[in-house]
C-alpha cells in the first residue's frame, strides 16, 4: 500500500465504481438547481437526462466552489490517517477553486508539519482531468513516490488534450463560459464551436464548423494532429457528454477506425453536473494524450 | 493649326464631354452583357465612376493646373469606382495624374507619357489582368497613339489616334476573349472607354460637354415618379429625403478646421437616417427629415449649397445615398467585419452570424470604393475584414482598402454570397491575429461551391446549355448548368453537379419570389436523394436569384 493518497475534484467525471476501484478520492462539488442544494456527486442523486432536461426546461442552476474550510476537513481526514496527499484540482482557468485547495493546504502543512500535500492546478477538466487521474493511478500502480508522482504530473499535464464540441451553445453563453464567439450563437443554422482547453486552462474556441456531422470529423482531426504516435496512439481514450450519447458514439467510432491501436475502447461517460450546469446538453468531449499545448 | 499644350481648364472640359458621352451610351454598354442575367451594369458602373471625376473638380470653374484637377478628377474616381471596369477605368486616369502632378500644363508627349503610365497602373490594379478587355483596349490604343507622336503631333491628333485604335482593338475583343465570341458581343468594358474617348474627341473638336449630353436621366427618373401617391389629402407622413452638397465659405467659417460635427447635431434634432461628411471644404449632407427648410437655413450658416435636393419620401424615388449609416460612431474595436449583402434576409443572417457592418449591394448594385470607406469608418477597427461576396466587388474592395488609412483592411477573396456565409460562419477573433483569422474564413470558403437560379434574361447558350430567355437557369460561377422551364427541375438538375457526396451541409437561400410549396418540395428533394446532408433552408429574400444554394 502507498503512503498517499490520490485526490481529485468531482469535476473529473468518471464514474463512482471506478474511482472506488482505482482508489481515487475526490471532494465533491456542490450547485443549486432552482435553489436547493445538491451535491455533484457522479450522478448519484440525479439521472443525468432527468438533469439536462430540467436545464432545458428552464431550471436555475448555480455552481459553487468547494471552499478552504471543507477542504481543509477533508484533506485532514487522510492526514490524521497519517497519509500524504497529492490533490489534482480543476484548472485555475476555469474556476477558482485551486485556490481554495491552496489556502487549505498552506494551512494544514504547519498543524501537520510532518506530512507531504501536493496540489496541482490540472489546467484539466472533466474527463481530461480523469484520464490525468487515471495515469496517476497507474504510475502510482508502478510505485511512484508522491514527489516522483508530483514531478511526473507537473511536467506532462499540458501533454493532455481536451477537444470539445457543442451543438447547443445556450448555456455556455448564459454562463458567460464563451463570451469571445463572435456574434453567432451556436445552433444557428447548424454552426457548432470546436472548443479546446488551452496551456493556461481556459476553454478557447478555435472553430466554427457546421454541421454537426463536421465537426465531428474535425475533432477527430485534431486528435490526428496531436494524438501521441499519431494514428499510431496506443493510448487511452476518454470522452464525456452531455445527454448526447449518440454524437459521443458518432465520434468514438470514427476514432476506433482512424486509431486501431488505441488501448481499449473510447470510455464515454457523463460530464458531470458542475460542469453539465455550465454546458448545458449537447456537448461532446474527447480526452487523449498528445503534444505539449502551446497555446 | 490645332492645340499643343493640354491644360487644366481643357482636360476638365474633356473629361466631361467624356463622362457625358458615356452617360448617354451607357444603356448600349449595359447590353453588352455575356451572362443571360441581371448584374451590376459595366455602362453604369463606369458612368457613375465618371461622375466622382466630374463631381471632384465641378464646381471649380476657375482655370486651375492640369496637375491639380487631373489629381481632383482621380481623387473622385478611385472613391465613386464601382465594379471591375469602375476600378480600372478609375486607376488609369489616377496613373494619369501621377505623371500630371505638379505640371500647370502638358506637351504632346507628356501625355502620351502619362497614358502609358496610366495603362501601366490600370493593369496593376487586377491581379491576373485578363486580355480581351478594357485593358487590351486602354494598351493598344495608347501604344498605337503614342508611337505616332512626332513632331507635328498635337493633342487633337493624339486623341484621334487613341479614339481609331480603340475601334479597332474594341472589335478585336472577341477573338482574345472567347466568352465574348460565344455571346456575341463586344468587351463591354472596352466600349465604355471607346465612348469616353470619344467624348474627349467631340470636345476637342468644339462641342461642348452640355451639347453631348445633358445628364437628364437624373429628371426622368423624377418624371417617372407617380405624383397622385401624395394628393391634396395626403399627411406628410416620411418627411424628405434632403440632400445638400455645401461649399463652405472662408467668409462665414474656416473650412479647414470645420468639424461636420456641428452639423450632425443639429440634424439629429430634426430628422434622422443621416449621412454627414467632408471632404476639403465641400460637405455632403443627407437627412430624412419634415423640415428641409431648417436643415437648409441651419447648412447655410457655413457656407453656400453647391447642390439641393429634397424629395417627397411619400412617392419611390431612388436613394443615391445609403440610408442604413447613422453617424453614431462605434467606439474602437480590435476586430470587425464588413460584408456585402442584398436581401434582407440574407442581410439579417449575416448581422447574426458576425458581420459589423453589412454593405447593400452586390449583384445589380456594385458599391463604391467610397460606400466601403464609409463602412470601415463605422465599424472603427484596428483590423478590418472585408468580404465582398461577389467577382465584380472585390476590385472597389480592395481600391477602398488601399485608400483607407487607419485600420489595416483585409479583402478577402469571397466571390459569392456562399463564400461569404461560409466565412462568417467560421469567423474567430479569438486567435488575435489577423493572417490566422483570415486563413480560416479563407479556409471555410476553399470547400463552399455555390450555386445560383434565376430566370434568363435572354437566349444564348453557354458551356453547350440551350438558354431560353424565360427559363430557370442554374450555374456555378460562370459555368451553366441547365435552363429548365421548371425551377425545381432545374434545382434538381444543378444539385446534381454539386458534389454533396462530399459535403455535410446545403444551405438555401430563398429569394423573394419563391413560394412555400417549392420550397418544401426542394427541401424534400435534397433530403430524399442526398439523406447525409443536413439542410438549412433560410428566407433570404434576394432579388433576382429565386435560389443560391450553398454546399460546405
Amino acid at each position: 500500500m502507498s503512503d498517499y493518497v490520490i485526490s481529485t475534484c468531482s469535476t473529473f467525471d468518471l464514474t463512482k465504481e471506478y474511482a472506488q476501484s482505482r482508489g481515487i478520492n475526490y471532494i465533491c462539488f456542490h450547485y443549486s438547481r432552482d435553489g436547493v442544494r445538491m451535491e455533484d456527486d457522479l450522478y448519484h442523486s440525479v439521472e443525468p437526462h432527468e438533469f439536462y432536461q430540467s436545464m432545458v426546461n428552464g431550471a436555475e442552476m448555480i455552481t459553487s466552489q468547494v471552499n478552504a474550510a471543507e477542504f481543509t476537513e477533508y484533506f485532514k481526514g487522510f492526514l490524521n490517517e497519517g497519509k500524504d496527499i497529492i490533490h489534482l484540482s480543476l484548472s485555475s482557468g476555469i474556476s477558482g477553486v485551486f485556490n481554495s485547495a491552496c489556502a487549505a493546504a498552506a494551512a494544514l502543512r504547519e498543524e501537520f508539519p510532518g506530512r507531504k500535500i501536493y496540489v496541482v492546478d490540472s489546467l484539466a477538466a472533466s474527463g481530461g482531468l480523469g484520464l490525468l487521474v487515471d495515469r496517476l493511478c497507474d504510475l502510482r500502480d508502478e510505485g511512484y513516490t508522491v514527489d516522483e508522482l508530483y514531478e511526473w504530473v507537473e511536467n506532462n499535464k499540458l501533454r493532455l488534450h481536451h477537444w470539445f464540441f457543442s451543438t447547443d451553445l445556450t448555456f455556455y453563453i448564459k454562463g458567460g463560459r464563451v463570451s469571445k464567439l463572435s456574434g453567432a450563437i451556436g445552433g444557428v443554422l447548424g454552426i457548432c464551436p470546436l472548443l479546446n482547453v488551452s496551456y493556461e486552462g481556459k476553454l478557447i474556441p478555435r472553430a466554427k464548423v457546421r454541421p454537426k456531422k463536421k465537426v465531428i470529423v474535425e475533432m477527430v482531426k485534431r486528435m490526428e494532429e496531436h494524438a501521441e504516435g499519431g494514428y499510431d496512439y496506443d493510448g487511452k481514450v476518454f470522452m464525456t457528454q452531455s445527454d448526447c450519447y449518440e454524437d459521443a458514439k458518432a465520434v468514438s467510432d470514427l476514432i476506433k477506425s482512424k486509431f486501431p491501436k488505441i488501448n481499449g475502447e473510447p470510455w464515454i461517460t457523463n460530464i458531470g453536473t458542475v460542469i453539465g450546469s455550465h454546458t448545458g446538453p449537447g456537448t461532446v468531449a474527447l480526452f487523449f494524450w498528445g503534444d505539449r499545448r502551446a497555446d | 493649326m490645332g492645340l499643343r499644350i493640354l491644360d487644366g481648364k481643357l482636360f476638365a472640359r474633356m473629361f466631361k464631354g467624356g463622362a457625358a458621352f458615356l452617360h448617354s451610351k451607357k444603356d448600349t454598354v449595359n447590353k453588352l452583357n455575356v451572362f443571360p442575367v441581371p448584374d451590376g451594369d459595366t455602362g453604369d458602373n463606369m458612368s457613375m465612376t465618371m461622375e466622382g471625376g466630374v463631381n471632384a473638380v465641378e464646381s471649380d470653374a476657375k482655370e486651375e493646373s492640369l496637375g491639380k484637377v487631373s489629381g481632383d478628377l482621380a481623387k473622385g474616381m478611385l472613391l465613386g469606382a464601382r465594379g471591375n471596369s469602375g476600378v480600372i477605368l478609375s486607376q488609369l486616369f489616377a496613373g494619369m495624374a501621377k505623371v500630371f502632378d505638379g505640371c500647370p500644363a502638358a506637351d504632346v508627349a507628356t501625355v502620351g507619357e502619362a497614358l502609358k503610365v496610366g495603362v501601366k497602373q490600370a493593369y496593376s490594379a487586377v491581379v491576373t489582368p485578363t486580355e480581351g478587355t478594357i485593358l487590351t483596349v486602354a494598351r493598344e490604343s495608347v501604344d498605337y497613339a503614342v508611337s505616332r507622336i512626332d513632331s507635328e503631333s498635337t493633342i487633337e491628333s493624339l486623341f484621334d489616334d487613341l479614339t481609331y485604335e480603340m475601334n479597332n482593338s474594341l472589335k478585336r475583343t472577341p477573338e482574345l476573349l472567347k466568352v465574348l465570341a460565344e455571346a456575341g458581343v463586344i468587351d463591354s468594358g472596352g466600349a465604355g472607354l471607346v465612348y469616353i474617348m470619344e467624348g474627349f474627341t467631340k470636345v476637342l473638336g468644339g462641342m461642348r460637354p452640355e451639347e453631348i449630353d445633358s445628364y437628364g436621366a437624373e429628371e426622368k427618373k423624377s418624371d417617372d415618379v407617380d405624383f397622385s401617391a401624395f394628393d391634396e389629402n395626403s399627411d406628410l407622413e416620411f418627411g424628405y429625403c434632403t440632400e445638400l452638397l455645401i461649399r463652405l465659405q472662408n467668409k462665414k467659417t474656416n473650412p479647414a478646421t470645420f468639424d461636420v460635427v456641428i452639423i450632425t447635431d443639429f440634424l439629429r434634432t430634426v430628422g434622422d437616417s443621416i449621412v454627414c461628411f467632408k471632404q476639403g471644404s465641400i460637405v455632403k449632407v443627407h437627412v430624412h427629415t419634415k423640415t428641409p427648410e431648417k436643415v437648409l437655413e441651419f447648412c447655410r450658416k457655413f457656407g453656400e449649397f453647391l447642390k439641393v435636393k429634397i424629395e417627397n419620401m411619400s412617392l419611390q424615388h431612388n436613394e443615391t445615398v445609403a440610408v442604413e449609416a447613422e453617424m453614431k460612431k462605434k467606439s474602437r474595436v480590435k476586430y470587425a467585419t464588413v460584408a456585402v449583402a442584398s436581401g434582407e434576409g440574407i442581410e439579417k443572417l449575416f448581422t447574426e452570424l458576425g458581420a459589423d457592418f453589412v454593405i447593400k449591394g452586390g449583384q445589380t448594385m456594385n458599391p463604391s470604393a467610397e460606400d466601403f470607406i464609409r463602412a470601415f469608418d463605422r465599424v472603427n477597427a484596428d483590423c478590418i475584414f472585408v468580404l465582398p461576396n461577389n467577382g465584380n466587388v472585390v476590385l472597389s474592395a480592395k481600391q477602398a482598402a488601399n485608400i483607407y488609412e487607419g485600420s489595416r483592411v483585409v479583402v478577402l477573396n469571397s466571390t459569392t454570397l456562399g463564400d461569404g456565409y461560409a466565412a462568417l460562419s467560421a469567423i474567430n477573433y479569438e486567435p488575435d491575429d489577423p493572417d490566422v483569422i483570415a486563413d480560416e474564413m479563407n479556409d471555410a470558403m476553399k470547400n463552399v461551391v455555390t450555386c445560383m437560379l434565376t430566370t434568363a434574361i435572354r437566349d444564348t447558350t453557354l458551356n453547350s446549355v440551350e438558354v431560353h430567355t424565360g427559363d430557370y437557369i442554374g450555374f456555378i460561377g460562370k459555368r451553366m448548368l441547365t435552363s429548365d422551364p421548371d425551377l425545381i427541375c432545374a434545382c434538381r438538375s444543378v444539385l446534381s453537379e454539386m458534389g454533396l457526396d462530399e459535403k455535410f451541409a446545403l444551405t438555401v437561400f430563398a429569394g423573394a419570389g419563391t413560394s412555400e410549396e417549392d420550397n418544401a418540395e426542394l427541401e424534400r428533394h435534397v433530403n430524399e436523394t442526398y439523406p447525409d446532408i443536413e439542410v438549412y433552408l433560410v428566407d433570404g429574400g434576394q432579388e433576382v436569384y429565386n435560389y443560391i444554394l450553398i454546399a460546405e
